[in-house]
């Protein structure tokens, strides 16, 4: 593991990702130091403002600095973006890995009926049937997210568990007798994990654009909390009047979901054996 | 890292450009010079346009006059019609009754108009009016104020006299509300080829809440229309409401936000109209709510709101604040600041400690373990209101959840109960007693809080026995202060109503009551 590590430093596209990341992290979650304004206090004599070396980003309809809510805004999206796909990628793998293990079996059948299902529903109809529930909040958003997001790791950990069967190191661990419980942790995990980790370090790029999204929708995080897809919401009413507006959350995006993309690039080229031959 | 600075390049470019948009209005004057030609160009393809796309915040969702606005939507794309309507003036002007005649203090003779007919060719007669307000009475709780103290008989085939409940009540404007608009009440209003209405336009196709088309009624009693054909369309988004008519993508757009003024200013292709509305921006509070029983937290919401403040942030400036609810009424003017006459939060934080909601250390209001909390329900456009609310109502300690939806979902949560607070707007114009009864009284249908006060109850029982116009206005004064003092409602400004209208569209006429008046028939396409 250490090798392929030292490897990657020959990965461009995992190198730009890691440093751009970096930045991104020290300016969203140093933002109390970075920007000391308030991001939720209104101020209606500052409105619409241009950027300005006050407000570098300009500040938004209700007079609040947009830099300092892009920034809180990151912690916000980040945070819940890593929360919902951790919940997902655990549900995912121990599903996956359980339905790989008892392959052929009723319990087997019935997973794999429940993960067809789930991938037929369209996501954002479910986010809005919750919504219509149960309210809007980035809390129900993030449950509806890590409920339909696990199924995909589920897929792909269930199909490595089938494959893994196949080993003469796991069918000597079932001769020696060893658990159900033991037969995934020591055998099905450590093959399983490398290659779902990349699978979800890119599926974190499309997760942090699928909760700006529904947050732009008006789904996710609630007024007056910043969070990207809800600031760019925000902006459109007065877009035309003061395009900047929505040059800070639409850049973070763009920047955060392109690192991730380049880090999962780089990790593929390291961690796949496959991708190498193609 | 070659890949990502192509991207990061192409980014840049994508920003500049859009930065560039402001920079490039200063040029717009010589563009406009040369876009003069085309448009005039344009002007004669549009002259034989066939259909007007009215693009509306919200269409009708049902056929049927007596579901909650759909009568409103009707009457709008003219398909619809009252007895009376009310002009761009406020006069009261026969519709599809021809002439209305007080016989005494209790009793109005109205005649009818015997060319007139409902699209299935039968006649508009004294049995089929009385039948279609009898069924909206009934069935339409919004048509109550209006209907609830009028009782109907027939005189002869085309007259009917009205019975009022108080003496000189102003029946014609009573009956000129979208609320009641005649329809046959034999037919059935589940599909477009059974509902049966009067206007100059029938509807030929629907889909609820998306999508409406209607083509001319040849039978049509009145003046015949020179658009053959309408097409109303939902486009819940404001903004793209008003870009479809900066595109040409329809002539008119109801309700476009006031942050597309500048928009408008710069287009050879729309403009924006507006009427000074009668009616205004209010707070509901659901008095069942624990947190709303006492009088005085309710006053301290008022006192800690900023009027000024909430109208240059949730309607861009285009209003002014009133303080009690009738306000909004120009022949009411000195209402406008009769109570809270200014912004003050420490006044209303000594009534909340008074009320015993004690601050915390973080600034958090509570009360026997309960923290001091409101749900404040807002739809449409009013969600930059509802934000600027729940700022102003946090630095008084008291926290607020701002939901913003549909207004499906205010219905929904006020018939369950489970509703602590909503913004709504609802008409001031008209009569006072009606009015007021119809937000104040404990059975009015816009009292959606459940505000049942003995005196205010009082006072709008001797309103309805007052003739003399001045006590009446006094008296109507009176009530009004009176329940803005004990705040079951709390008022904000009236809601600004801004159209966009192409510059193709001939014939447009701002009204003060714009939802219910856009289609006329003396609207055409093409140079005047």
């Amino acid at each position: 593991m250490l090798k392929k590590i030292i490897n990657f430093k020959k990965s461009t596209s995992f190198i730009a990702g890691i440093i751009l990341l970096c930045i991104l992290f020290i300016l969203i979650f140093g933002a109390s130091i970075i920007s000391p304004l308030d991001p939720v206090e209104q101020n209606a004599a500052e409105r619409l403002q241009k950027p300005s070396l006050e407000h570098p980003l300009g500040t938004d309809r209700f007079g609040r600095d947009i830099l300092t809510r892009t920034l809180y805004g990151g912690q916000n999206t980040l945070i819940s973006s890593v929360v919902a796909l951790s919940v997902a990628l655990l549900i995912g793998l121990f599903v996956g890995l359980v339905a790989g293990l008892f392959h052929g079996t009723l319990l087997d059948a019935v997973l794999m009926r429940i993960i067809d299902v789930l991938l037929a529903f369209p996501f954002m109809v479910l986010a809005m049937i919750v919504a219509g529930l149960f309210g809007t909040s980035l809390f129900h958003l993030l449950i509806v997210v890590a409920a339909v997001w696990w199924v995909s790791f589920a897929r792909l950990a269930r199909s490595i568990a089938l494959q893994v069967k196949s080993e003469t190191s796991f069918a000597a661990a079932q001769i020696l007798g060893a658990s159900h419980l033991t037969l995934i942790l020591k055998e099905l995990l450590p093959k399983a994990a490398g290659p779902v980790l990349v699978f979800a370090t890119f599926e974190l790029g499309t997760l942090i654009l699928s909760i700006s999204a529904l947050s732009f929708l008006g789904l996710g995080s609630q007024p007056p909390s910043p969070e990207w897809g809800s600031m760019l919401a925000d902006g459109r009413d007065h877009f035309m009047q003061t395009p900047h507006i929505l040059l800070g959350p639409s850049l973070f995006v763009i920047l955060t979901v392109l690192a991730f993309n380049l880090i999962g690039e780089g990790l593929r080229d390291r961690l796949d054996p496959y991708e190498k031959f193609e | 890292m070659k890949r990502f600075g192509i991207i990061l390049a192409i980014f840049m470019v994508v920003v500049i450009v859009g930065c560039s948009v402001s920079s490039s209005k200063d040029n717009t004057n010589d563009d406009k010079k040369e876009n003069t030609n085309a448009t005039d160009d344009q002007q004669e393809e549009k002259s034989e346009q066939q259909e007007l796309i009215i693009a509306d915040q919200e269409i009708a969702a049902s056929l049927d006059p007596v579901e909650p606005l759909t009568s409103s939507y009707l009457r709008n794309i003219g398909a619809a019609e009252a007895l009376f309507k009310v002009n761009a003036k406020g006069e009261v002007e026969p519709s599809l009754a021809e002439s209305a005649e007080e016989i005494n203090d209790t009793t109005w003779e109205i005649n009818l108009r015997t060319e007139a007919s409902f699209w299935s060719g039968e006649a508009i007669d004294a049995d089929a009016v009385i039948a279609s307000l009898e069924r909206s009475k009934s069935l339409d709780l919004q048509a109550e104020p209006f209907l609830n103290e009028l009782s109907f008989t027939k005189v002869d085939d085309y007259t009917i006299q009205v019975e009022t409940e108080h003496a000189k009540q102003p029946v014609p404007l009573n009956l000129s509300y979208y609320q009641t608009v005649i329809h046959n009440a034999d037919k059935s209003y589940e599909d477009i080829d059974s509902m049966d209405l009067s206007g100059m336009y029938k509807v030929t196709s629907f889909s609820p809440a998306q999508k409406m088309e209607l083509e001319l009624n040849e039978n049509y009693w009145g003046e015949t229309p020179s658009i053959p054909k309408i097409v109303h369309e939902q486009i819940s988004d404001a903004q793209t409401r008003a870009l479809s008519v900066l595109s040409g993508s329809s002539d008119i757009a109801i309700k476009v936000p006031v942050t597309s003024l500048t928009q408008f200013a710069e287009s050879d292709e729309a403009e924006t109209i507006s009427a000074p509305p009668a009616n205004t921006q209010t707070i509901y509070l659901n008095l069942d709510q624990p947190q709303f029983e006492n009088e005085k937290v309710r006053q301290a919401l008022s006192w800690g709101l900023n009027r000024e403040e909430l109208v240059e942030l949730g309607a861009e400036g285009q209003s002014t604040p009133v303080t009690t609810w009738l306000a909004s009424n120009p022949t009411y003017e000195e209402a406008k600041n009769a109570v809270y006459p200014e912004y003050d939060p420490d006044k209303a934080e000594a009534l909340l400690d008074e009320a015993g909601w004690g601050k915390d250390a973080e600034g958090t209001r509570s009360k026997d373990g309960e923290t001091l909390t409101v749900k404040l329900m807002t739809w449409g456009d009013d969600q930059a209101l509802g934000e600027t609310i729940q700022n102003q109502w946090t630095q008084i300690g008291v926290q607020v959840e701002v939901q913003h939806g549909d207004y499906n979902l205010i219905q929904t949560a006020r018939e369950s109960g489970e509703w602590d607070a909503s913004i709504e707007a609802w008409s001031t114009f008209g009569d006072e007693h009606a009015l007021l009864t119809g937000q104040f009284s404990p059975d009015g249908s816009g009292n959606y809080g459940g505000y049942n006060d003995e005196q205010t109850n009082q006072l709008l029982d001797d309103l309805a026995e007052i003739t003399d116009p001045q006590a009446r206005r006094e008296l109507a004064l009176q009530i009004n202060e009176r329940v803005a003092e004990q705040a079951p409602v709390i008022s904000l400004y009236p809601r600004p109503q801004l159209t966009a209208v192409s510059t193709k569209l001939n014939g447009f006429e701002a009204h003060f009551r714009q939802f219910e008046h856009t289609v006329h028939a003396g609207l055409s396409f093409g140079t005047e």
